[in-house]
């Protein structure tokens, strides 16, 4: 069904950066004006943009078929088709909801944070720009304008992480997003190249790739498969091209909680659900994205808890749980993958939120020990923390509990008992670390706290609504097994491609347990850290603390052995050899000339001799041919 | 009567004015240098005149022949020639009036020695037989003798005629040895005989004829300065007054040419098989010498001279061509006028700028001379671009003529061998550029802008004019209608028709 | 005048221009100011044509004169979708570069800027390869004045390299060119030299052909720059004024390969077929050696240097690849690449200019100065990098799809594109502009209104091409599909 909304859903927010960025231009070459201003834009349009989206989701709700807009002919050449066509189908509609509304709550989380930084309007420039790109690669018709969408929200996170450019680690840090991630792009153009070719060039929309799926042989499949995947790695930090999320939280916190948490960082996983056609045919792939999933989940897990800087364990642990998130979509349990997507959106932006609050009150402090040293009471900010953190380790009814364990229950009932051990005792670490974080910031003693007066209402109120988020987003799809309706299930139904089927005995067995292992994290947490003196902190040494050494590896594998390669081609092979033996060939020339000048010693003597000889050796030449003849 | 004494008029007139000028230079006070070059250029205009009157039509004379007995031959071809050697003398002249004016040693003699030379040229062009053609040469060589030690003061000069004289007499020898030869061979030494008994008899008695051919070839050789015979250029041309060089590097080769071409074409040219091996070589080596020689040299005048002997290896190029296809015949002579107007500007323009500055005589001596005259360092510009073959420019014409008939002929590979050298030359051109508009102007050169107002450098513009037009011809007559270049191809193969007809 | 001679008009209005300029006037401002006039004027004149070309296959506004006629050699100049669109490129980027030229402070060099735009437009434009060649050649010596005057550092040495270097490969091809309008006339009886005329030739024989093709390759493997006749760039682009090096990079690089296009692979299609492997090879090799090379550069406009290089080799490789994709493609980075690279070397010569520096080392803190700056060379480096929404994503991408159809494994390779540039230009970016200086902060002015103005245009066509470019596309689509379907396919026939 075609309508004219879908364009507004990005336009509204793509007009706002515009509006932003103009200003700022004015702002800072001819006279100031009012961060007021820069804020009303920077709210106003995501909101308008999330109520577009909420209309189409109740026309959707209430049984219309896919909504498409088509704008224009994007390319056209040779069989290669592209229009700028958008697809509101309900996955699309889906993601977009959360994105714009979580999006807005994080836009309103920023007037305050951003409050006084003279780059006010270029921040709100550049986030409703960020908006305006995620929600294109959300609704896109065909992967280009998907990729569209996944390059432009790579900018601006770009852009955001380098925010505060005149430090060159911010803007290092951007650069290794940046880079890391085209590392990822790449696997996503070869992957659509390699689909649209292996479908013999029958057309590149995602319909059409879904209806002639068939045509294709399998290798290609597992291989565009695969390569697609490598594009998901680098958005959605997977092992390997995980590195550049820990780092990212160089940005400033709303960043962090917008792009590592709440949107950005899911693209991936939305993307392999857009694919859910190609993954559910080579279930091959499927799997090897659960395995990875798997691996980073405990891998990120096992790093958080080592970590200190209050961010960079919540960056860990977003990574993990977008290891969750590739077992559920990996399996084909898209439903259940998406589900999590969207209830951690909510716990996620919060407590990065919430972590953000506790930086501001402590003048950027963000090592935890020292953040403890110097607590203030913190009282809405603990709260909704200490919600955030029961969410994420699956205590129900909290949401994360909810989406955490149908992917939990899946793994299991697919059999790969592997993935699903693997799952359990990420549960436990993650129960584990989050508390430990919980604890040392809040709870454990330190003998002076002092008051902190103030908290900007904008940044308290987008976290209590998200508090409400995190609690009861997990009703939304409240398992049949406790007579819910699983709305979210149903939704996306199409989606799957195998169904949720298992005993109840067996669900309720599966619930309790992860429920156990939730519980012993927290056990093990509090006997640890509930009384930690905060005054010793935690050492820096230690294979775990340090990462794995990983970000160490990767430097001398990849980035000193290409520095040094740039100077052996531009040194040695441009200079020495190429050039090198052009000009010796110039100068040998040359000198040789010189030598060959001697013979114009101006000696007649020697000229007439030379003469002599060339003549006698004509003679010579003509006394033979003649003879010859 | 009349209508026959016509064709002779210009070669008389050019000896009548040599011989005006040697009395005139008697009285050497009374008159001033200008007056002299006044008179020279006044007959050869007149000459040029009576030239042009048969321009453009195609004939064949012999006037008063029973007088003459068939030794010399009025044509198309010889018209050309003339037309070609009297306006290059012409320009020698009014271009060299502001050299001329700043060295004492110029006189009456000069200007008369110079038209006697000049006579001596045309009657080479003229000539129809061998002993007369021998008789033209020496005359134009001797007046050249002269020419270049004409400064006695100057030891350089002296050294320059000295080498010059032993070692073209030494040549001259061969000549007169290879006119036995054949006379021996054929017992007649004009040259449409020759040619009868070439076609008339068998290889096996033409032995003499071919040795003969050979001997006289190497006096060719010696005087276009290929190898073997390039030695003595470098010297003599930097041992000469840069006139006199111009002289020889264009006007005098153009006159070597215009009889060996008519004798090539009319006569040996069946012999071309046996001769075409030992060209090759000579053509290659030439280019290579010639390029290695002007590419080493710091001094202008002798890098000049150095690549005069690699466009004779271009020329050379075109002979050999002349075996297979007669076209290449226009492309060498519309060569030679495009060198002559190149060779002509440069030199002149060199022999300008060392006229009231002594100094600049190496590369390094034109440096900010853009700065300094910006106008003569444009012309010098368009010479370079023209000697080295640049689009826009005569010279690019000229090799494009020259490569496509070698080409045509089958000799691709030797075109490439002188596009190489080609490529070389790009750079000691370019270098003098380079020299004249990267650097600044160096402190010890103050010359008064006003001085480049004369006669000299009017003609000099002229020249470069003529270089454009031969370059772009027609093409510009987009905006407006000039004459094509093509109008000199169409003269050009007038005057090779002209030899044909019996 | 008719709609014919608009293109001589376009062709050699700067010429005359510049001539009655070197005569009258010298007042540098008036100068300047004519001289900004007439490529205005030139620019109207291309829109004309623009707009009035038909998106068809065949030559357009051809005029077709004697030149020399003794040898066949004709005035014809033409326009198809080829030139058409390059042509559209020369006519926006020369004036609007104008405006940011600061360094035209003398006469000479706004008459050698004119006078090097009638050699690109000639040789853009000239169907008949003498004629072809003659611009070819005339087109470089403005430049070797331009560098060897204005440049600086080690001018001389790399003027003289670059003329000699270019002169040797255009030499050969002379040669080249000379025994086909030789065999021409054998063939045919008559002579000429039109290109379509020299597509028709049948009695070469193999070796002859693949002789002629590597002449004629060197040439343009010299200009373009191909690996590993790449070694004069860096030297050149580094010595050279600003306006020196936009215009080598940004548009006679791209002559060369227009002349791959237009002469050498319709002259031996079955040669190059047989051979295009290799050529896809090198230019994908290309693209990755200089890109890698280009990353520990300090001197940025070294960078630069090999930056276009690289982006050169991929345009090549899209030629070579021979198919709808890649050629098209090939042609939009053509244009995407001038604009970025031009804005780029331009902002660094402007930079230069302003703080004395163009090495990386010494330079940092610009963003807060220059903040508009900034701005301008983000995007311009973003399109450079290839960023979706900009026109570098769109070439970028048909390229590899080119590639991919080609030779799959190529493909793979080819898209590394993505990666090479963006890494050290973004590193460069980092440090050279955003992240504070060591020690004390430079002096650096924001743009000048006259400067956005210059580059506005730049900024709304990489947008424009980068989210709608199908109606660009459109303009030279047919004459490539065309130019595949009965050029190519005939001579891997023949």
């Amino acid at each position: 069904m075609h309508t004219p909304y879908l364009i507004w859903i990005i336009l509204i927010p793509l007009l706002g950066a515009l509006l932003n960025a103009g200003f700022y231009i004015y702002h800072i070459k001819f006279k100031k004006l009012p961060e007021k201003l820069f804020a009303i834009i920077g709210t106003v349009t995501p909101f308008i943009a999330f109520l577009f989206t909420l209309n189409l989701f109740f026309k959707l709700n209430d049984g219309s078929e896919n909504f498409e807009q088509f704008l224009f002919q994007w390319l056209d050449v040779d069989n290669l088709s592209i229009e700028m066509k958008l697809l509101g189908d309900k996955l699309a509609i889906f993601m977009a909801m959360f994105v714009t509304f979580v999006g807005w709550l994080i836009h309103i989380y920023a007037v305050g944070y951003m409050k006084g930084d003279d780059g006010f309007g270029k921040f709100f420039a550049y986030f409703n720009l960020f908006l305006a790109s995620m929600l294109i690669l959300v609704l896109a018709d065909n992967p280009v304008i998907l990729f569209i969408g996944w390059e432009g929200v790579g900018v601006c996170s770009y852009l955001l992480i380098s925010f505060h450019y005149t430090d060159g680690d911010n803007v290092m840090a951007g650069n290794k997003a940046f880079i890391v991630n085209r590392v990822g792009d790449l696997g996503f153009i070869l992957g659509v190249i390699t689909l649209f070719f292996a479908l013999d060039k029958t057309g590149i929309s995602f319909g059409d790739m879904q209806a002639n799926i068939s045509i294709a042989s399998n290798d290609l499949l597992i291989l565009s498969g695969f390569l697609l995947f490598v594009g998901a790695m680098g958005k959605s930090a997977q092992v390997p091209l995980y590195v550049w999320l820990p780092d990212a939280m160089a940005g400033p916190t709303p960043i962090s909680a917008l792009i590592h948490a709440a949107t950005m960082v899911t693209a991936g996983i939305y993307m392999v659900a857009r694919f859910h056609f190609l993954y559910s045919s080579v279930e091959e792939i499927g799997l090897f994205i659960a395995y990875i999933g798997a691996i980073s989940a405990v891998f990120a897990a096992i790093i958080a808890t080592r970590q200190q800087d209050i961010k960079k364990i919540l960056a860990y642990s977003t990574m993990s749980q977008l290891g969750y998130m590739f077992i559920g979509v990996g399996l084909g349990f898209y439903s259940s993958g998406l589900f999590h997507v969207f209830t951690h959106a909510f716990f996620k932006a919060m407590l990065f939120m919430g972590a953000g609050g506790v930086i501001l009150a402590l003048h950027h402090e963000q090592n935890i020990f020292k953040m403890a040293q110097h607590r203030k009471r913190l009282p809405i900010i603990s709260a909704t923390f200490l919600i955030g953190v029961i969410a994420i380790s699956g205590i129900p009814p909290f949401s994360g509990f909810f989406s955490k364990d149908a992917i939990l229950a899946a793994a299991f009932q697919q059999g790969e008992y592997l993935i699903w051990g693997v799952g359990m005792f990420t549960a436990f670490l993650t129960a584990f670390y989050m508390f430990r974080l919980y604890f040392v910031v809040f709870v454990a003693p330190n003998g002076h706290e002092k008051e902190y007066s103030y908290t900007d209402k904008t940044i308290t109120f987008p976290l209590m609504i998200l508090a409400v988020g995190a609690i009861f987003a997990g009703f939304l799809n409240f398992p049949a097994i406790f007579g819910g309706s699983a709305f979210v299930d149903t939704w996306l139904a199409e989606l799957n491609s195998v169904k949720l089927h298992m005993s109840h005995a067996t669900e309720y067995a599966l619930m309790f347990a992860s429920i156990a292992v939730a519980v012993a994290g927290i056990y093990v947490a509090y006997k640890k850290y509930a009384n930690y003196d905060v005054y010793k902190p935690e050492s820096e040494e230690g294979l775990i603390a340090n990462k794995f050494y990983v970000d160490e590896v990767y430097d001398k594998l990849f980035v000193q052995s290409i520095k040094r390669l740039s100077r052996y081609f531009d040194e040695t092979v441009d200079t020495k050899y190429i050039d090198g033996t052009l000009m010796l060939a110039c100068k040998g020339f040359i000198s040789f000339g010189k030598k060959l000048a001697i013979i114009q010693n101006a000696n007649v003597r020697y000229y007439a001799f030379y003469m002599l000889a060339g003549i006698s050796a004509t003679s010579m030449y003509i006394y033979i041919t003649l003879i010859g003849q | 009567m009349i209508d026959q004494l016509i064709y002779l008029m210009p070669i008389i007139t050019v000896l009548i004015g040599a011989i005006v000028l040697m009395f005139q230079s008697m009285y050497d006070e009374k008159y001033s240098i200008k007056d002299f070059i006044l008179v020279s250029s006044l007959f050869l205009i007149i000459a040029l005149g009576f030239a042009i009157y048969h321009f453009g039509d195609l004939f064949t004379t012999r006037p008063f022949n029973d007088i003459f007995n068939n030794v010399i031959i009025f044509d198309t071809f010889a018209n050309f020639f003339n037309i070609a050697l009297l306006s290059g003398g012409l320009l020698i002249i009014l271009i060299g009036e502001y050299y001329a004016k700043e060295h004492s040693y110029f006189r009456g003699e000069f200007y008369c020695i110079l038209l006697f030379s000049l006579f001596g040229m045309m009657l080479l062009a003229h000539a129809n037989e061998l002993i007369t053609a021998y008789i033209a040469l020496e005359i134009a060589s001797f007046s050249v003798y002269i020419l270049v030690g004409f400064d006695t003061e100057n030891s350089k000069r002296v050294e320059a005629i000295f080498k010059y004289l032993v070692l073209g007499s030494f040549i001259g020898a061969f000549f007169l040895l290879g006119t036995v030869l054949i006379y021996g061979a054929t017992g007649t030494t004009n040259i449409s005989e020759i040619s009868q008994f070439i076609n008339s008899n068998p290889n096996e008695k033409l032995l003499l004829v071919y040795i003969g051919v050979a001997m006289i070839l190497f006096t060719f050789l010696f005087k276009i300065a290929a190898f073997p015979f390039q030695s003595w250029v470098l010297d003599v041309y930097r041992g000469a007054p840069i006139l006199v060089t111009a002289f020889m590097a264009s006007v005098f080769k153009i006159a070597i040419f215009s009889f060996f071409l008519r004798a090539i074409l009319s006569d040996f040219i069946t012999l071309n098989t046996f001769w075409e091996n030992a060209l090759i070589v000579i053509t290659v080596i030439t280019l290579a010498i010639g390029s290695w020689l002007a590419i080493t040299q710091d001094i202008v005048k002798r890098m000049l001279a150095g690549s005069s002997i690699v466009h004779t290896g271009y020329m050379l190029l075109g002979i050999i061509a002349l075996g297979q296809n007669i076209e290449s015949a226009y492309s060498i002579m519309f060569y030679l006028i495009a060198y002559l107007l190149s060779a002509l500007g440069a030199f002149g323009l060199v022999s300008h700028v060392i006229a009231d500055t002594k100094v600049r005589i190496t590369y390094d001596d034109f440096k900010g001379l853009g700065q300094e005259r910006p106008y003569l360092a444009a012309l010098m510009t368009i010479f370079m671009f023209s000697l080295a073959g640049i689009p826009s420019t005569i010279g690019f014409i000229a090799k494009f003529y020259v490569f496509t008939e070698a080409i045509n002929a089958g000799y691709a590979y030797l075109a490439v061998f002188a596009i190489i050298a080609t490529a070389i030359s790009i750079y000691y051109y370019f270098r003098l550029i380079a020299m004249m508009y990267f650097y600044p102007s160096f402190a010890d050169a103050n010359v008064s802008k006003s001085s480049d107002a004369r006669i000299s450098t009017f003609m000099i513009g002229f020249v470069a004019l003529l270089v454009i037009w031969g370059g772009i011809g027609s093409a510009i007559g987009f905006f407006f209608p000039i004459p094509s270049i093509d109008a000199i191809l169409d003269v050009v193969e007038l005057s090779v028709q002209s030899l044909f007809i019996k | 005048m008719g709609a014919a001679d608009i293109l001589s008009f376009i062709i050699f209005l700067p010429a005359v221009v510049a001539f009655i300029l070197m005569i009258s006037t010298t007042k540098i401002e008036d100068v300047r100011n004519i001289a900004f006039i007439t490529t205005i004027i030139t620019l109207i004149l291309v829109m004309k044509i623009y707009l009035n070309f038909e998106p068809k296959a065949e030559m357009q506004f051809v005029t077709n004169i004697e030149w020399i006629s003794s040898y066949g050699i004709n005035y014809y100049i033409g326009v198809d979708g080829f030139s058409l669109t390059i042509l559209m490129l020369i006519a926006i980027l020369i004036p609007t570069s104008y405006l940011l030229l600061w360094e035209g402070r003398t006469k000479g060099y706004w008459l050698n800027m004119l006078l090097i735009q009638t050699g690109v437009t000639g040789t853009l434009l000239s169907l008949d390869i003498i004629l072809f060649y003659f611009f070819w050649e005339t087109m470089l010596l403005p430049v070797f004045l331009i560098i060897g005057i204005f440049g600086s550092g080690n001018k001389v040495f790399s003027t003289i390299k670059v003329t000699i270097y270019t002169m040797a490969g255009s030499l050969l091809m002379f040669v080249a060119i000379l025994y086909l309008g030789v065999s021409f006339f054998n063939e045919y009886g008559h002579w000429s030299f039109q290109y379509n005329d020299l597509t028709t030739l049948t009695h070469l024989g193999y070796n002859e052909k693949l002789f002629l093709f590597l002449a004629f390759a060197t040439a343009f493997a010299i200009k373009i720059p191909i690996f590993p006749f790449h070694t004069w760039i860096t030297g050149t682009y580094s010595d050279a004024p600003t306006g020196g090096v936009f215009l080598l990079s940004s548009i006679m690089a791209k002559l060369g390969v227009y002349a791959v296009v237009r002469f050498m692979i319709p002259f031996f299609p079955d040669i190059f077929v047989e051979f295009s492997s290799w050529f896809v090879f090198i230019g994908v090799f290309g693209m990755i050696y200089f890109g890698i090379a280009a990353l520990m550069q300090d001197d940025i406009k070294k960078m630069f240097a090999y930056s276009s290089a690289s982006h050169l080799s991929l345009i090549a490789a899209g030629v070579f690849s021979l198919n709808s994709y890649g050629i098209n493609g090939a042609l939009y980075l053509i244009i995407a690449h001038a604009i970025a690279t031009g804005g780029l070397f331009l902002l660094i010569g402007l930079l230069h200019e302003q703080t004395g520096f163009k090495t990386i080392k010494d330079l940092g803190g610009i963003a807060k100065k220059a903040p508009i700056f900034t701005f301008m060379f983000a995007i311009m480096l973003f399109s450079n990098v290839g960023l979706p929404g900009t026109n570098g994503f769109v070439s970028e991408l048909l390229i590899i799809f080119g590639i991919y159809e080609f030779n799959h494994t190529m493909g793979y390779i080819s898209a590394v594109t993505v990666l090479v540039a963006a890494s050290f230009m973004l590193w460069m970016f980092q440090r050279a502009i955003l992240q504070e200086r060591v020690g004390a902060p430079l002096q650096m002015r924001d743009l000048r209104i006259k400067e956005i103005v210059g580059l506005v245009p730049w900024v709304i066509i990489i947008f424009l091409m980068g989210i709608y470019p199908d109606p660009f596309i459109d303009k030279f689509e047919p004459t490539v599909t065309h130019y595949i379907n009965d050029i190519l396919k005939i001579g891997a026939i023949k």
